[in-house]
């Protein structure tokens, strides 16, 4: 079934709980009174799955003109909405992450999100950037901290996304 | 006269002759490969028997490790002896950031692992855990100071040379001042 999702006047896209059941037990979105309000890329995978349509001012928004406004509230959507794709593609369940260089939370595949916790948590790079080594100390020290492994999502130029598991080792 | 002699084979001689290090005699060279796969013999791809009949090549690291153990005396052209900053200063013609790999290779030695040079699969380090014809898994480890920046493509080819090689690549990061070193790994995840 397609589901209605609504997108308000500052670009935020909800869907009334009572319909959006099954959106939750897949991971999506969090809570906001009687609805479950969506981010952003995953108002656009659900879109570009055809499995929702987005209404705006009473008309249903095409793929791109969702993509448009959504970039207007975040510069970054195009590239987690790559990631995102990706991951869900690989029957993932993800979440959106803690911000920062935290952009998703991986759940291990069949596992519940109701009732585990998610093990991996993605950060989106890009290939032709640079990661200061102190910088990443300080993302797999947080990783640590919260008992969870560090991806790395590399976006090459061909908008080709590949995952690398990091971790700071003793020999 | 029994002293001198025995002197004598403590210390193996290498002939260092622009860039290389030549271990001439080859009972030393076969001995000294025993001990701890030092050198590369000559015309032997890959020894399946650290018994050998050959003179051995060794490497800068190598040098500079056996000699700050007094295991071996390095003779340059004229027949004089290299102190350790010789050999330092002439890997620098052939080695970028010597000091810092020798550091990695150190640690590698002092940990017990046995590094071979890497270049072959464009890193630094080759690293044996028993040795080279013994263990069939051995890592690479890439060294990069730690003022540098990673480089994602670094990453890139780290993910994507370990999976395509079956080979774990670790990172050694170097802080210069302290010589600290960090290592870390990266892995093609699905």
């Amino acid at each position: 079934m397609n589901l209605k999702l609504i997108m308000d006047e500052n670009f935020n896209v909800k869907i009334p709980k009572k319909y959006a059941a099954r959106l939750m037990d897949q991971g999506y979105g969090f809570e906001e009174g009687d609805d479950l309000r969506l981010e952003n890329f995953e108002a656009l995978y659900l879109l570009f799955k055809n499995q929702a349509s987005i209404e705006y001012n009473n008309n249903d928004l095409s793929f791109d003109d969702a993509l448009k406004y959504f970039l207007k509230n975040d510069r970054r959507v195009w590239e987690k909405f790559l990631v995102y794709l990706k991951l869900r593609e690989k029957n993932y369940l993800v979440r959106k992450g803690y911000g920062g260089p935290y952009d998703f939370l991986l759940y291990e595949k069949g596992s519940s999100i109701k009732e585990e916790a998610a093990k991996y948590i993605v950060s989106i790079l890009h290939e032709g950037e640079s990661l200061e080594i102190e910088k990443l100390n300080e993302i797999l020290a947080f990783a640590i901290r919260m008992r969870k492994t560090m991806v790395f999502a590399v976006i090459d130029s061909n908008s080709d996304v590949s995952f690398y598991e990091a971790s700071k080792i003793n020999l | 006269m029994e002293l001198k002699k025995f002197k004598l084979k403590m210390a193996t001689k290498a002939v260092y002759v622009g860039g290389f290090f030549v271990i001439l005699d080859e009972d030393e060279a076969s001995s000294l490969y025993r001990e701890g796969f030092y050198g590369r013999p000559l015309g032997i791809e890959k020894p399946k028997t650290p018994i050998f009949r050959s003179k051995t090549i060794l490497s800068f690291y190598e040098v500079l490790y056996l000699k700050s153990s007094k295991r071996i005396d390095i003779i340059d052209e004229r027949g004089e002896e290299m102190s350790d900053e010789d050999i330092i200063q002439e890997a620098g013609k052939y080695i970028e950031n010597f000091e810092i790999k020798y550091a990695v290779y150190k640690d590698l030695k002092n940990k017990g692992f046995i590094p071979k040079p890497g270049m072959k699969f464009g890193v630094t380090f080759l690293v044996y855990e028993y040795g080279p014809g013994i263990d069939h898994a051995p890592f690479l480890v890439h060294v990069l100071e730690k003022k540098e920046k990673l480089e994602v493509l670094e990453i890139l080819r780290a993910g994507r040379l370990s999976h395509s090689v079956r080979k774990k690549l670790v990172l050694a990061s170097v802080d210069p001042s302290e010589l600290k070193i960090d290592y870390y790994m990266f892995r093609w995840f699905e």
